[in-house]
């Protein structure tokens, strides 16, 4: 009797488990995570009575989950490239919307406004209405540009403060699973069910792999060992905790403790704002850094040569300090090259005018550059050289330069007014060329001997006023005629031009005249033929005009030489051969008789010439040289010092327009040439929009800028559609799980409505078969 | 009929009866496998076995009350009133195998019963599990999917 109450308590209990089971699923049946269970029955062990075995029921073998291991390792991979993608996209939307294509507030629009108004000031570029509007164009733009670059930096500081809140709940979701793993290996080892611990334990797997790329093994007795970059971050019982730190070149790096080194975290939302933070925004905020940088030098490059409508400055400073890289205390004897600007200089030429206010007499002075040996006290020094200038840095490094009184400066590719400055060309001095432009192989105390204002004297040559007398140059021989005290006190001069050097008398005038005398030098100067002769001024000077601007491209220097001797505008078939800076003629000008003194003529490439009344010698070598140009900083001197600039800064995140033209748009330069109406400078800043720039890989800044816009818009576009695929795929593999795991109320009620009918059927049966038995033991 | 040939007679009638009860614990136990492991297809597969085997009974209980009415007018006593072990008694030596295959019908008779109270026991108490959870979770003449599967 024992025997079949207990197993009737058996199966009893068996019962009662089964349908709490259906129960807890059917409670479960929308909790998130919760695996479907089901009671595995096993025969109870027979119990022997009197040697016979009698079977004891049933028995509850096992209450097991409905899950499917290797897909929730499967559906935990996905769900971590979903947690990256996620991440990414999130932040990537945000950068895109800053960019706020195509709004009017973008910076594709503000580039477009500004070169806009450019373009209007190119049709009346002494319109101060319209100066104002390109520099007010030029600081919303700069306005703008700051703060997509400060915004970009800015998401770098929240993604940043994002990992760190998300390493936090990396480290309690470790604990959690830690945490189960002991529960989970207790209650396996007392016999019991840990169906519901382990989907927790599923439920804190998945919720890590959002954050983190996990790998799950088997820890055994029930526990699993979950690694992050090959490094264990759960144990079979224990959590190691994630930090947040930097590595040694400062970047965002993890480590784990009781773990050596760094661990690379490439999946999970940690992942993805990784990938943003170290690839995505690092691009954007380049590409921008990139825009910013050359719109900067670009525009400077165009504007900084341009003369404004005042005709040209009295001060100006610099934009950029030069730095004291060596360290010594002191700027001035840096090279420029490393001397800290933010843009490069490079080997060249730097045109600095001074003209006259009062008579508009321009002077052209050219400073060359050796960028990685000029020194900034070079610089200052050639700039301290010209007439009526100063140059200075203060004690922060910036430069100043500053004009005399009456003075102006500018660093335009104008032309200078008055080319034959030193009297060469049929001026009224008397003027002498020795032969050829050396060098002139002189010999130390060789003597040159000339008469001059009444008096004679001779003129010694010692070797130390030569770097090698033997090789004496124009410009060494005219320094040691010029410091001769005879020769000063007789007016008497050298001077050179275009590499020939000439005798010439300081005054003008018919009355003016020198002799050469002699000298053992007149044969090494070629001067043989004028021993004896007297050398006379004139009354009359031609004084050359140049006008027009020049169109060409490059460096150019147009050499005037007379082809006979006469009279301008008098003399039969006088001329005036124009020679290019490769020795080639490029024109014959007719100045003889039917010329009309100060008639302009046509040179080449925009440059025309005009001749007053006088007498030109080609016997006497006369000659004058213009220098033209279409880039009167060759060595982007301006650029890099930031003289005379629109913008200043460097990148994004400080450009600006200068502070002085902010306030006042009539310092905007406007001239290339310095003749008021002349737009030439506007030209060149409106053809920055078409520039192709060899820094933004030859495109133009507009295409760069496009490019950038674009491949912003494609890696968005792309990340949201791998987004939506993973999403996809991932909804499968959960719809997968779900079918095993998932809880079908409907199902669970039809097997209980099947199990209610059958029950009912089978104990109908069942009491018949008590009565018949009973019937039976009755008579037995 | 003889008495000898009546005693013949009820001892074939207790083999089969013996053998009928011994099919009817088989039954039984299957159901009762049926019911445990919730296998709903086993519990009517066993039902309808049980239903089989119940229509057998009908004819066996004929023998044994046409066997009992034979010993009663032997005995002259009212048939209603015999019992196998009453009959072995009076009997006496002739009983043969009456007593063993009483003793044998008795041991397995009493397993089918208590087998069947205990499988019917379950099976009602699991019927009101199930009808109690059923009510609780199908709404009160509503529609829906379980609505659907009971049509």
């Amino acid at each position: 009797m024992s025997v079949g109450l207990g197993t009737g308590l058996r199966a009893l209990l068996a019962a009662q488990v089964g349908l709490d089971t259906v129960g807890h699923n059917l409670a479960n049946a929308n909790t998130p995570g919760y695996s479907r269970q089901r009671v595995d029955l096993t025969q109870a062990m027979p119990t022997s009575v009197r040697g016979i075995l009698i079977g004891q029921g049933v028995d509850i073998g096992s209450i097991s989950r409905s899950v499917d291991d290797l897909l929730l390792r499967r559906i935990h991979s996905q769900v971590s490239v979903s947690g990256r993608l996620n991440a990414q996209f999130g932040h990537m939307a945000e950068v895109e919307a800053f960019f706020s294509e195509p709004a009017d507030s973008s910076i594709g629009a503000l580039m477009e406004g500004l070169f806009s108004q450019v373009s209007a000031l190119g049709g009346s570029p002494n319109d101060g209405i319209l100066k104002g509007g390109v520099v007010r164009a030029g600081v919303e733009l700069a306005a703008r540009t700051r703060d997509l670059g400060s915004t970009l930096g800015d998401i770098g500081g929240t993604v940043v403060q994002e990992v760190k809140g998300q390493i936090n709940e990396v480290n309690r979701l470790a604990d959690d699973v830690a945490r189960l793993n002991i529960a989970i290996g207790e209650q396996l080892s007392s016999g019991g069910s840990a169906s519901d611990l382990l989907d927790q334990r599923d439920r804190a797997l998945r919720s890590l792999s959002e954050l983190v790329d996990i790998r799950t093994l088997d820890g055994g007795g029930g526990s699993v060992r979950v690694t992050v970059g090959g490094n264990t971050i759960v144990g079979k019982s224990a959590a190691y905790k994630m930090q947040v730190t930097k590595d040694n070149a400062g970047e965002l790096a993890f480590q784990i403790e009781s773990a050596t080194g760094y661990v690379s975290i490439t999946g999970g939302s940690i992942g993805g704002l990784m990938e943003f933070q170290e690839g995505f925004s690092p691009q954007f905020a380049e590409g921008l850094d990139s825009i910013a940088r050359n719109l900067i030098r670009e525009f400077n490059r165009a504007h900084s040569t341009g003369v404004p409508a005042s005709g040209g400055f009295t001060s100006l400073h610099a934009s950029y300090a030069f730095q004291d890289a060596d360290g010594d205390g002191s700027v001035t004897d840096e090279r420029l090259s490393f001397s800290g600007l933010p843009f490069e200089m490079s080997d060249g030429v730097l045109h600095v005018n001074v003209s006259s206010s009062e008579t508009g007499e321009v002077v052209k002075h050219k400073i060359p550059i050796d960028a990685d040996r000029t020194t900034v006290q070079d610089f200052l020094d050639s700039f301290n050289e010209i007439p009526q200038l100063s140059a200075t840095v203060d004690s922060i490094g910036v430069l100043q330069i500053t004009s005399d009184a009456g003075y102006k400066f500018d660093f335009s590719s104008r032309l200078e007014t008055n080319p034959d400055r030193l009297q060469t060309f049929g001026s009224g001095r008397a003027s002498l060329t020795t032969g050829g432009t050396g060098p002139f192989a002189l010999a130390d105390g060789d003597t040159l001997d000339i008469t001059a204002g009444g008096s004679s004297f001779s003129i010694n040559f010692s070797s130390a006023d030569f770097d090698a007398i033997a090789e004496a140059t124009p410009e060494e021989i005219a320094a040691a005629i010029n410091a001769d005290p005879g020769a000063q006190a007789n007016g008497f001069q050298a001077v050179t031009v275009n590499g020939a050097l000439f005798l010439q008398s300081v005054g003008s005038g018919s009355g003016q005249s020198f002799t050469v005398d002699g000298g053992s030098s007149a044969g090494t100067l070629g001067l043989t033929s004028f021993v004896g002769s007297t050398i006379s001024g004139s009354d009359n000077a031609v004084e050359p005009k140049i006008g027009g601007s020049y169109t060409g491209t490059g460096s150019q220097e147009f050499t005037f030489v007379p082809r006979s001797n006469g009279t301008i505008g008098t003399t039969a078939d006088l001329a005036v051969d124009v020679y290019n800076s490769a020795g080639q003629v490029v024109t014959s000008l007719d100045v003889g008789a039917g010329y009309v003194p100060g008639t302009e003529l046509t040179v080449s490439e925009g440059i025309t010439v005009s001749f007053g009344l006088g007498e030109l010698s080609a016997s006497h070598g006369d000659r004058f040289s213009v220098d033209v140009t279409d880039n009167s900083d060759t060595a982007d001197v301006l650029v890099a010092t930031g003289l005379n600039a629109f913008f200043t800064g460097s990148s994004a995140s400080d450009i600006d327009v200068r502070a002085d033209l902010r306030q006042n748009s009539e310092l905007l330069a406007t001239s290339s040439n310095g003749v008021v109406g002349d737009n030439g400078t506007v030209a060149r800043m409106g053809g920055v929009q078409d520039l192709q720039v060899d820094e933004l890989n030859g495109l133009s800044i507009n295409l760069f800028y496009g490019q950038v816009v674009g491949s912003l818009g494609f890696e968005v576009n792309t990340v949201n559609q791998a987004l939506e695929a993973n999403e996809s795929l991932l909804g499968s593999l959960d719809q997968r799980a779900q079918s095993l795991s998932g809880v079908n109320v409907d199902e669970e009620l039809v097997d209980m409505l099947e199990f209610e009918q059958a029950f009912q059927t089978a104990a109908r049966f069942l009491s018949v078969v008590n009565e018949l038995g009973q019937e039976l033991l009755n008579i037995i | 009929m003889s008495l000898a040939s009546a005693v013949r007679e009820l001892e074939g009638y207790l083999e089969q009866e013996i053998e009928a009860q011994r099919m009817l614990l088989s039954i039984v136990a299957a159901q009762e496998q049926a019911v445990l492991a919730g296998d709903t297809a086993g519990v009517v597969r066993a039902t309808g076995e049980l239903e089989r085997e119940l229509s057998g009974g009908v004819a066996r209980e004929k023998i044994r009350r046409r066997l009992l009415d034979e010993f009663g007018s032997h005995f002259t006593v009212v048939p209603k009133t015999l019992t196998l072990s009453s009959i072995v008694e009076r009997l006496g030596p002739h009983a043969g195998r009456i007593g063993e295959l009483r003793r044998e019908l008795r041991g397995v008779a009493g397993d089918v019963m208590r087998g069947s109270r205990k499988l019917s026991s379950v099976a009602k108490y699991h019927q009101g599990l199930v009808s109690e959870v059923l009510s609780m979770l199908s709404p009160e003449g509503g529609e829906g999917a379980l609505v659907h599967v009971e049509a």
